[in-house]
């Protein structure tokens, strides 16, 4: 089974302001995670691939099946898609009980009792058949909305936002559900987030959009680690960027030049003299014992800085930094307390080598 | 005492011509059988559909609403009457003329209440989440039975309260209906308009039971629409 997407629409909101979309993409037998700010069009590009919006060009294919092609004119209905979507709300029918609403995309034959009896185990909700929407808890709502959309056996799955409004242990009994349901139903998935750790735990393949169109599309580990922009490191978090300039290359580092002197490990391509833009993640700044001595590994890119800000995560601290390099760094909070640390002091950081990302200017 | 006799003297008038009771009752029982499927479906393309001249359209159903009865009598008149826009056709094909007919009652009654129904059952539509239509239509269902199965139950409350409203409107219609269907006693002659014969020519006690009649209705409709629109 596989989904392939090439589509661009235009659209004009109240206030005439234009936004275009232009979006292409392959999906096998995989969950898709798209990726960004909100308003970059990723619920638009849902709604193409289920037929409730159409695009003004381009193609969608399910299974070599065309469902959209405006060449070849070819728009077929959101009924006879057979696509598998899951609102951001829900959209459960108030009106209507948990039974009812399963059973809704049920032809009126069909061998409903054994779906619904299926539908019920994977989902877990026994007992509550004849409850009305209204009655069922946010995570509840979201298993009898699964189940409705999957009840068709839909050809592919769309998920919008479907980890927005829930609570943290809602979330993971979600993950964990749709784990079991990708093992059952092999379908090409969709989802959307704008949160990066579902992106990361959720994706084999992450799309990162941006206002109106798709910044990068790799595995979690490639967005992560190498954000094609800034734009993407910002979105995943890698939230310390900074400017330089090539200075010198060798085999298997180079040397940056910014506020300070800086080595990073070496990229293809890369010249002297280049403008660039490095950059590394919070969590990959380390803050040094004084006490001890610098195993070589850590002994590159040592900066020092005053702490201006500490903000308790719970589990994580994030302190913030002015000196050589004003940085945000992020460490566990029982590295942050046996340190001792507190505002004002100045502390000794170092930014280890191979966590340090180059992106090229272009 | 003197109230119970003057009740049994004239609501319980075995002489009493009762004929304008049923047949503002059948005028108005029809005209809310077709405001309900017209109404119900105008409100649901002005709520749904965007196209060239749906404003228009909007004005144009809202319009008797604003217009004195007797204007959209008038009009009724030039579209309806022997030698009216389309009237002249039907009496060239036929012979018969809607006008001064029951008939006639019943269209000046669904042209002066329809807009009632338009307004709240547009309003009533268009608070539907669209949501709820997308996941129908992503589950095959056609939008012919989505407007059964999904628009209209979570419309319902909006749509039955335009439609008492509509009927009551129609119950008290007088001015469009005297231009068109007359006033002609045993045929034409709505509650209202035999009201205002009786005031007319003294019979008091007509006049008198058909009034409580008409408000007891008013305060039923009353009644009716705000218990609607409080259950939720």
């Amino acid at each position: 089974m596989d989904l392939h997407v090439n589509i661009s629409k235009k659209l004009t909101n109240k206030n005439s302001n234009e936004f275009r979309l232009d979006a292409e993409f392959k999906c096998g037998n995989e969950m898709i995670v798209l990726f960004g700010p909100s308003g970059a069009g990723k619920t638009l590009t849902l709604e193409c691939i289920a037929g409730l919006e159409v695009p003004d060009k381009g193609y969608i294919n399910v299974n070599g099946i065309t469902y959209f092609d405006s060449e070849k004119r070819i728009n077929i209905s959101p009924q006879k898609r057979n696509v598998g979507y899951l609102f951001q709300n829900y959209a459960l029918f108030p009106h209507l009980t948990v039974e009812e609403n399963i059973l809704f995309g049920l032809p009126y034959e069909n061998n409903k009792k054994e779906q619904m009896q299926e539908m019920r185990d994977v989902f877990e909700i026994h007992g509550l058949e004849k409850r009305y929407p209204s009655q069922l808890s946010g995570g509840q709502r979201q298993r009898v909305a699964l189940a409705r959309a999957l009840i068709t056996r839909p050809k592919v799955l769309l998920l919008d936002e479907p980890f927005s409004s829930l609570d943290h242990i809602v979330r993971m009994r979600l993950r964990r559900d749709l784990k079991k349901i990708r093992e059952i139903i092999k379908i090409p998935t969709i989802l959307i987030t704008h949160n990066p750790v579902e992106a990361y735990t959720m994706a084999d393949t992450i799309i990162v959009y941006k206002h109106g169109g798709i910044e990068q599309i790799a595995s979690p580990k490639e967005i992560f680690s190498k954000p094609i922009n800034e734009n993407v490191a910002k979105l995943v978090g890698m939230n310390n960027i900074f400017k330089g300039k090539i200075l010198d290359i060798t085999n298997d580092k180079v040397m940056i030049q910014s506020h300070k002197k800086i080595i990073a490990p070496g990229m293809e391509g890369l010249q002297i003299g280049e403008e660039v833009t490095w950059c590394i993640r919070p969590d990959h700044v380390m803050v040094l014992r004084e006490d001890r001595s610098l195993r070589k590994a850590v002994a590159e890119n040592i900066f020092s800085g005053k702490i201006t800000e500490i903000v308790s995560k719970g589990a994580t601290y994030l302190l913030f930094i002015d000196g050589d390099f004003n940085l945000e760094i992020e460490m566990p909070a029982h590295a942050f307390e046996r340190l001792c640390l507190e505002a004002g002091r100045t502390i000794k950081v170092s930014l280890k080598k191979s966590a340090i990302h180059i992106i090229r200017v272009r | 005492m003197r109230g119970e006799l003057y009740f049994r003297n004239t609501v319980l008038d075995k002489q009493m011509d009762y004929s304008p009771l049923f047949l503002s009752l059948w005028v108005s029982v029809l005209a809310t059988s077709i405001i309900a499927i017209l109404g119900t479906l105008i409100a649901y393309v002005l709520a749904r559909k965007r196209f060239f001249g749906r404003t228009m359209l909007d004005a144009f159903t809202t319009l008797p609403m604003i217009l004195p009865p007797t204007v959209t009598g008038y009009y009724l008149i030039i579209l309806l009457g022997k030698n009216g826009i389309i009237g002249n056709y039907i009496y060239k094909l036929t012979g018969w003329s809607v006008m001064f007919t029951w008939q006639a009652a019943v269209i000046a009654a669904t042209a002066v209440a329809i807009p009632i129904m338009i307004k709240s059952a547009k309003a009533a539509i268009e608070s539907v989440d669209l949501e709820y239509e997308k996941a129908a239509f992503t589950l095959g269902k056609s939008e012919i039975e989505t407007f059964f199965l999904v628009t209209l139950p979570l419309a319902k409350k909006g749509l039955i309260a335009g439609l008492v409203l509509s009927f009551a409107r129609a119950l008290g219609e007088f001015g469009a209906t005297i231009m068109i269907a007359g006033n002609i006693p045993g045929k034409t002659s709505t509650m209202p308009l035999a009201i205002y014969r009786a005031f007319q020519s003294g019979e008091d006690q007509l006049a008198t039971t058909l009034v409580i009649i008409l408000t007891v209705v008013s305060i039923a409709v009353i009644y009716i629409t705000t218990r609607i629109s409080r259950t939720d």
